[in-house]
């Protein structure tokens, strides 16, 4: 038996080229600015919990608390 | 299977199937940080990409040990069978500090990918662990104090953070490097060190000492994670188990199995069955035992399968001096060190030969229709057959065949059914009794016109004649009968009936060539209607037509008077030709005959550049035969010199056999030492190379530096010297000085020591000895002297005769100025230097002087691997990151500035770490030919890759360049890959598109595209499929 030397792939096909949604990149968001924006919203989130239970006293902290809770 | 080419170097090749899939699919991130995701459609046998990326990030330190990958698909939902469709992601760890994950949707498609942060700098390994119902990472790495720990995270997807995973381990083995993720029900990690293994989980921790070594390797031998195979940097093979009772480990236990190739990488394929691959030797397809052999090994090799990486050095050599090069590697690493001698074409084993001159044309015959031996070799001259035949001393000797003519020449011969034979002379048709060797009967030219070209077969014979006559006969049993006449308009050059049907003895086809209209035309038989006419073109006839099949495809090739071939796909019920192609074989004549070599048939082109032509895959494959000049050829498989070719060469009969139909013979001479350095003296006729030793001797582990004289033909190792300990052997070089007429090796060690050795009696004899001030990195001959790399300097040194008639070399002159100069080349005065980091530059040496001066440099802070000068002005150079470029000497610069640095002309990116180039060529190289003009440039890279570049006229250039860019339009690349982006120049510093090089194998591949895609390609370029198949297959023929 001589020896099968394998064939050389040679695409010519168009499905070498991926569906629209699965070209990936890397979310270019900075890593720290993230860890910032989600540290925000960590302590905002419960402030926001807090208001709602105080509403009737702090009605005035309520419109501070939304306009801050678009960080992005 | 399938070879798939991929653009890019891989770093991490993982299988893994996303939830709903049916099949696995192929994740392959490269070293330039792209990444695809490859399904295979086993319907239309393609790769089809599913996802593809890029996931470098702008910032970033790539991670250590050059760029390791670590990736791994998290599958534990699959295995736990929770399907969380939000713990699925793809992890990798690219640079220091950054984990990037590529999360999967619930449909199993990727999304987004992000980085988070690990606080672990120096990380050695990262595995997903199993049974975890978050996604959970264990890390091993190194803390500021060098110490080694584990540590898990869970990844939170939700959060793109890490959580403080469920356990870790502090203080582990300081060798720790490895981690083997173990499977349910058992989960947990080993983590595998130099002097301990450690199983290691949330609520266990088991640890073994082992004997002091290096694991490069595991591979798990059952699903459910209990055994583990591990391989070493010696190659011991051990087997690892963990001991269990119900779900808890109890424990570990290791066992010794044997030896093989140093492993990369361990897959436990079935039955006890494993292959090894291994990038510093051979890899391997080994079964483990149940017992021990004599030696008390488990391991059984099955099957090797060559590797010639890493290639350190290598040479190009004449060793038949046929005017062909061989390549010699050193090749391997360690105790799997080799040399490899790479040789292009067929090589004809020589068995016999005797002195014969104006040979015309040789048959051979068998003495009964059933013997499976010929006996008979026919050897026709211009005016006189001989008759040579196998006598029983096994000789060839002359002897008779009574019915034969023997006071002419033999048109043509063959065996005929009914134990008969066939000779045609240009009179008559003679039928001999193979048995009696009488003659049985006759047919005879018409009087007045003589034969002049016939063939046969073992019932039919075709001939013509004068005056455009053409006869067709059937042989019976003592009888031949006339058939059909047939007057055609011309003569007839050539004329074939090989049958390639179902009936061996019969041909329903016959193929003639003709003078005059320059056509080649297919009658049927027997009846001899014209079916198929086909105009050659062009004003030389044809002289040579077969009828042939391979891997049950048709051809008809038509060889040409002066060294073209022609072949057609020949459709053998309507005779029709197709897809015409033409090559340039040699520049005379070709003969061709077919011949069977491991029952496969094969077609041999005799000529000036003797060519065996075949099929792989379906595909028609040239290939050199190395031998320089062949006029004729027939197999002649006798019982003394079975599966034999005879062959018509320069007034010499030839018997010989011929080697595996294939493009490459390598042929390993295995070292157990790793060889670093080898040079060939033609004088001596020995190799020198220099190597190291390493000894285990009961886990004292030293190293033996040593010179090697090898014969070059036996490569038996003839002598050995022996250097000082840890003194690396760091350069050799052969040579001869002025006024001195012997010749010597040198050698340059890393202690700093020049030696000069003589080969005396097949020993090496050191005769002079020159203390440097560094490592000698290179030898140059140089001027009649000798040239020394020296750590920063360049040095020359006399070969100096002391009064008492001994000699010394003795220092002249020096140039200063590099970082370390590596690599040197020289030509005339001039010398290039390949610096550590500084590019290359050029030196000149001034005799009247006496002193080395720079003359130019590249200012580029290239970190070289090997030089070579291409011509007077060019020069070539291979760097660290994998590429390639040259640069040029601006003599003609207006100002000393511009006349002081190298201009950058091309650069490419290869995708291979180069260590040497060499001048040379793998194929005999014809003078008067086309591609005789290119000088070529040989290389060898770590990954054991030998390649061929060439320098290109411009016109060539230009023409490959166009095809190129049509060919990347046509030819696509897997997985998305872009081959203009992966042959861009990149290193740390630039990306730059590739200039002034062209990817051979891509443009070589235009010969596997079907009719369709070459007709696409030949419209874009405005230039004929024939015209562009010829010009590709030219370049073909360069290495």
């Amino acid at each position: 038996m001589q020896k099968m030397t394998p064939t050389t792939y040679q695409p010519t096909h168009n499905r070498t080229v991926p569906p629209p949604d699965q070209v990936i990149t890397t979310e270019s968001k900075n890593i720290l600015l993230r860890h910032i924006y989600q540290r925000a919203e960590e302590k905002l989130r419960p402030k926001r919990a807090a208001s709602e239970h105080l509403l009737p006293e702090h009605g005035c902290k309520q419109l501070r608390a939304s306009v801050q809770d678009t960080p992005y | 299977m399938l070879d798939v080419p991929i653009y890019g170097r891989i770093a991490t090749l993982e299988l893994f199937r996303p939830h709903g899939e049916t099949q696995d699919l192929l994740f392959i991130a490269t070293e330039r940080y792209k990444f695809c995701v490859l399904q295979w459609d086993a319907e239309t046998s393609e790769l089809i990409t599913r996802a593809m990326g890029d996931v470098s990030d702008r910032i970033g330190r790539p991670t250590d040990n050059g760029q390791v990958v670590y990736c791994q698909c998290f599958h534990c939902v699959l295995i736990i069978g929770i399907i969380d469709p939000d713990c699925r992601l793809i992890g990798l760890h690219l640079y220091d500090g950054l984990f990037k994950v590529i999360p999967f949707d619930n449909k199993g498609q990727l999304k987004e990918a992000f980085n988070i942060r690990l606080e672990e700098l120096q990380v050695l390994d990262i595995k997903f662990l199993y049974g975890c119902l978050k996604p959970t990472i264990v890390v091993l790495y190194q803390d500021n104090k060098d110490a080694r720990h584990v540590k898990t995270y869970e990844v939170s997807l939700k959060d793109k953070d890490f959580v403080e995973g469920p356990w870790s381990q502090n203080n582990l083995d300081n060798g720790a490097a490895l981690l083997i993720p173990v499977p349910p029900p058992l989960c947990g990690v080993l983590i595998i060190g130099e002097e301990t293994i450690v199983y290691c989980s949330a609520n266990a921790f088991k640890a073994i000492p082992i004997k002091p070594s290096i694991t490069r390797a595991y591979g798990r031998v059952d699903a459910d994670g209990s055994r583990y195979l591990l391989g070493d940097y010696n190659g011991l093979l051990q087997l690892l188990v963990i001991t269990h009772e119900r779900e808890k480990v109890t424990g570990l236990k290791i066992e010794l199995l044997g030896d093989t190739s140093i492993a990369s990488t361990i897959s436990y394929l079935d039955n006890a069955v494993v292959f090894i691959g291994s990038s510093y030797g051979d890899s391997q397809l080994i079964k483990l035992n149940m017992q021990p052999d004599a030696k008390g090994s488990y391991v059984e090799v099955l099957e090797r399968y060559v590797n010639l990486g890493p290639i350190v050095d290598f040479c190009v050599v004449d060793l038949e001096r046929q005017g062909q090069g061989q390549v010699v590697t050193c090749s391997g690493a360690y105790k799997d060190g080799s040399l490899r001698v790479v040789r292009n074409g067929i090589g004809i084993n020589e068995q016999a030969s005797v002195e014969l001159q104006g040979i015309k044309g040789m048959w051979s015959l068998r003495s009964s229709t059933d013997d499976p031996f010929d006996t008979f070799l026919v050897v026709s001259f211009i005016s006189e057959t001989r008759i040579l035949a196998m006598n029983l001393e096994d000789e060839l000797e002359e002897t008779e065949i009574e019915g034969f003519y023997s006071e002419v020449q033999t048109l043509f011969c063959h065996d005929a059914v009914y134990n008969q034979l066939v000779q045609v002379t240009s009179s008559s048709v003679r039928l001999v009794s193979s048995i009696t060797r009488e003659l049985k009967n006759e047919w005879a030219a018409p009087s007045g016109y003589s034969i002049n070209v016939a063939t046969a077969n073992a019932t039919q014979v075709l001939l013509a004649t004068g005056g455009g006559h053409l006869v067709y006969l059937e042989i019976g049993d003592g009888v031949l009968t006339e058939v059909k006449h047939a007057q055609l308009e011309y003569d007839v050059s050539c004329l074939d009936i090989n049958p390639i049907g179902e009936n061996p003895n019969y041909s329903h086809l016959a193929a003639v060539g003709m003078w005059t209209d320059i056509s080649v035309q297919i009658f049927s038989l027997p009846d001899l209607n014209l079916i198929t006419r086909e105009p050659l073109g062009g004003e030389i006839i044809p002289r040579s037509v077969l009828l042939c099949a391979f891997e049950g495809i048709s051809y008809l090739l038509c060889a040409l008077g002066d060294g073209h071939l022609l072949n057609f796909l020949l459709n053998t019920s309507t005779g029709e030709l197709t897809d015409r192609k033409k090559i340039s074989l040699g520049t005379q004549p070709i003969t061709l005959r077919t011949f069977s070599s491991k029952s496969t048939t094969h077609v041999f082109a005799a000529s000036d550049r003797p060519t065996v032509i075949y099929s792989s895959n379906k595909k028609m494959l040239y290939s050199n035969v190395n031998l320089k000049e062949v006029s004729h050829m027939c197999p002649f498989n006798s019982a003394a010199f079975p599966d034999s070719l005879a062959i018509a060469k320069e007034g010499e009969l030839t018997i010989g056999t011929i080697d595996d139909i294939q493009k490459l013979h390598i042929r390993s001479i295995l070292l157990g030492e790793h060889a670093r350095r080898i040079c060939h003296q033609e004088q001596s006729r020995t190799f020198a190379i220099c190597s190291i030793k390493y000894n285990q001797s009961g886990g004292d582990e030293s190293e033996m530096h040593l010179i090697r004289l090898l014969d070059d033909q036996t490569f038996d190792i003839v002598s050995t010297y022996s250097l000082d300990t840890f003194e690396y052997g760091c350069s050799i070089l052969s040579c001869s000085f002025s006024d001195d007429s012997s010749v010597y090796y040198c050698v340059g060690t890393a202690y700093g020591r020049i030696l000069v050795f003589m080969v005396e009696d097949g020993k090496l004899q050191l005769v002079a000895e020159k203390e440097t001030k560094g490592a000698v990195y290179s030898l140059n001959a140089f001027n009649g002297k000798l040239l020394a790399a020296i750590n920063q300097k360049i040095q020359l040194y006399k070969w100096m005769l002391r009064d008492d008639g001994s000699r010394e070399l003795q220092s002249e002159c020096g140039h200063h100025g590099h970082i370390l100069a590596l690599y040197v080349q020289t030509r005339g005065d001039f010398i290039v230097v390949g610096d550590l980091m500084k590019s290359i530059s050029l030196l000149i040496y001034k005799h009247e002087e006496g002193a080395i001066e720079e003359r130019a440099r590249d200012y580029n802070a290239n970190w070289m691997s090997a030089v070579e000068i291409l011509d007077d002005d060019i020069y070539l150079g291979a760097e660290n990151s994998f590429n390639i470029f040259t640069v040029r000497k601006n003599s003609e610069g207006a100002t000393d500035e511009e006349r002081g640095r190298l201009d950058v002309v091309g650069e490419y990116h290869l995708g291979e770490f180069i260590n040497r180039f060499r001048h040379g060529s793998l194929v005999m190289r014809l003078p008067d030919s086309d591609v005789g003009q290119i000088p070529t440039a040989i290389f060898g890279s770590v990954n054991g890759v030998i390649g061929v570049i060439a320098s290109l006229p411009h016109e060539q250039y230009v023409f490959l360049e166009k095809l190129q860019t049509s060919l990347r339009k046509v030819i696509k690349g897997v997985g998305g890959l872009s081959h203009e982006q992966w042959r861009s120049f990149n290193n740390e510093k630039k990306t730059v598109e590739a200039k002034n090089f062209l990817d051979g194998d891509l443009i070589e591949s235009f010969l596997d595209l079907n009719r369709s895609k070459m007709d696409e390609i030949s419209k874009q370029m405005g230039v004929s499929v024939e015209e562009l198949c010829k010009r590709v297959e030219e370049l073909t023929r360069l290495h």
